[in-house]
């Protein structure tokens, strides 16, 4: 479709206005995250800081539990996702690349786990890890990360992909699937794992009910934890939690960034996942 | 999915290698690649779906032991006045959501999808709400919904008095769907955006050589070749909305007087506040059933609007 000049100029200058109207929150977040508590609470709102308070954020990570938090988001985080990537690919490898009994059978198996809501494996997952004792555990917040029935299929679509001529090449030249999964399909395939990679990333940094339901002691909150407790705590120091709430999205922003091809890619290619 | 298909056909060439030994050679090396994920779906799925349906039939405080109470818990959903609350609460989200996020995403997916300047700042900006923390943002939004925050002060030289967002009833859930519509629209954006660069420029090109205005390519070329996109966006959005936990959690406790506590959030409420772990399972089961119940009018529905090339 050619545009003429004006409907041009009133395009970009509608795409001006949404980009600013979803920016909006974030700039106030900023914006409060600089303020004195004083000019935070004064009416009308105080849209830009007089003297920027960066220390609120030094406040934030020291006093108020943000930087504990942040290294324990950062270290689940990063053992989720690396051990998904992991688990998943093994898993696509054996469905993309290997024919055994009930192949298919078991893959509709996880395929059909993906239907079941959350909601209904959350409850008993939550005993599970009472029962066992786990309650207030890394490992309650890592295991469940470890594994995802939507990461297989992703990288077993992925997977697919790569011409089988690729295998048959290395079998002759005496390798085993083994080589062919480390030295084949897992380097030919850096834009699968990047989008699972972005995915589990996002899903994980950004959880909040599964830590709800297994953390109580303030050592072990990842950020969005800390951030929801801190609403009832510091109700008052809006400034203090605005400035955490930026912290916890700076290092979502900064991958996204680095992967927004794949991110974007893959949701149109799987649509799973908000 | 063309590429799923594909796979159906791939056989692996080793089997012309080894024709005999190939079924239990693979076997092995499958159960090898397979161990973590076997395990990983019994412990994180299988089991706990067992567990559900076993709690759903049951008893059980964490404290005491479980106690089978056959079909107890789901008599008391039926005659659940809260329930019934919730289920229309889950109503109004789910219709008011899908309205905003479908009209609204599909306006930033027809601004997106032209070549102007700057397009890749601006795609960035659109998907930054979707992929933030939403106890981060949400926290962001319950202060400025505040009586004296930035939206009422914004909204007062427009003549509009100080609107109680979040601390009135009637108000609360027109807050949450909007501060949930800011956060997932350009989830439905990148979908329809993908379905809109699917269809070919030749039928604009053709349909305005034979005179079609704007409108009309609009209504019999876009609409209609775009609507298996839709299709798909609705299904998923409803699902995912159905699901939905942070944004109460954080910014209303389902509050004011119930009036956005879903059928999700009341699963949360009464498993882990009042520990009715057989209950919550029993409303998580229902969850499932209204999730599958929608989905299948839905699929039927598709054939009186869906167009498939």
């Amino acid at each position: 479709m050619k545009l003429r000049r004006r409907e041009t100029i009133s395009l970009q200058l509608v795409t001006l206005l949404g980009a600013a109207a979803l920016l909006f929150p974030f700039l106030w977040m900023i914006s409060a995250s600089l303020q004195t508590l004083q000019e935070v609470e004064s009416f009308p709102p105080i849209w830009i800081p007089e003297v920027p308070q960066w220390a609120n954020y030094v406040d934030a990570v020291v006093n108020y539990n943000i930087g504990r938090a942040l290294i324990n988001s950062a270290v689940i985080t990063t053992v989720s996702v690396v051990g998904q990537l992991i688990v998943c690919s093994l898993g696509a490898y054996a469905f993309s690349r290997l024919r055994f009994p009930g192949r298919d059978t078991l893959f509709l198996l996880f395929l059909a786990t993906m239907m079941i809501p959350h909601y209904v494996t959350i409850i008993p997952l939550y005993t599970m890890v009472w029962s066992a004792g786990l309650i207030d555990t890394y490992t309650a917040l890592i295991f469940p990360g470890l594994f995802s029935p939507f990461g297989t299929f992703l990288l077993r679509q992925f997977f697919n992909q790569i011409p089988i001529s690729l295998d048959e090449a290395t079998l002759i030249d005496g390798g085993n699937h083994w080589h062919i999964y480390l030295y084949v399909i897992m380097p030919l395939s850096r834009g699968g794992l990047g989008a699972l990679g972005i995915f589990s990333f996002l899903g994980i940094w950004n959880t909040l009910f599964w830590p709800v339901l297994v953390i109580n002691s303030k050592e072990l909150f990842t950020l969005p934890l800390a951030l929801a407790m801190a609403q009832g705590q510091f109700v008052t120091l809006i400034h203090i939690q605005m400035a955490g709430s930026v912290i916890a999205c700076v290092p979502v922003i900064v991958v996204f960034l680095m992967l927004q091809k794949q991110f974007i890619a893959s949701i149109a290619l799987s649509g799973m996942k908000q | 999915m063309a590429t799923g298909q594909k796979a159906q056909t791939v056989s692996a060439p080793w089997s012309i290698l080894r024709p005999k030994e190939r079924r239990h050679r693979d076997l092995y090396v499958a159960l090898l690649f397979l161990a973590p994920s076997l395990l990983g779906l019994f412990l994180l799925q299988v089991l706990p779906i067992g567990t559900a349906l076993v709690l759903g039939v049951s008893e059980w405080n964490i404290i005491d032991p479980v106690k089978f109470v056959g079909l107890k818990n789901f008599v008391e959903v039926a005659t659940d006045a809260t329930f019934y609350h919730t289920l229309e609460n889950t109503l109004y989200i789910t219709v008011g959501l899908e309205i905003l996020n479908t009209l609204l995403g599909l306006c930033a997916a027809l601004l997106l999808k032209n070549a102007m300047r700057g397009i890749d700042l601006y795609r960035t900006i659109y998907f930054l709400p979707l992929i933030t923390t939403w106890a981060a943002v949400a926290i962001a939004w319950r202060y400025m919904y505040s009586l004296e925050g930035p939206i009422n002060a914004m909204l007062g030289p427009l003549g509009i008095d100080p609107i109680p967002w979040l601390s009135r009833p009637e108000w609360a859930m027109p807050a949450v769907i909007i501060t949930i519509t800011w956060k997932t629209l350009s989830w439905k954006t990148i979908i329809l955006l993908a379905g809109l660069q699917s269809i070919p420029n030749e039928f604009y090109e053709a349909s305005s050589i034979d005179g079609a205005s704007r409108l009309q390519q609009f209504w019999k070329i876009t609409l209609p070749l775009l609507s298996p996109a839709l299709f798909f966006a609705l299904i998923i959005g409803i699902i995912n909305t159905l699901q939905i936990f942070d944004p109460i959690f954080i910014m209303t406790d389902g509050g004011p007087a119930d009036s956005t506590r879903t059928l999700s959030y009341y699963i949360y409420t009464r498993g882990f506040q009042n520990l009715r772990m057989g209950y919550a399972a029993a409303l998580s089961w229902v969850l499932f059933a209204i999730i599958l119940l929608f989905t299948l009018i839905q699929w039927i529905l598709q054939k009186r609007w869906v167009f498939y090339q």
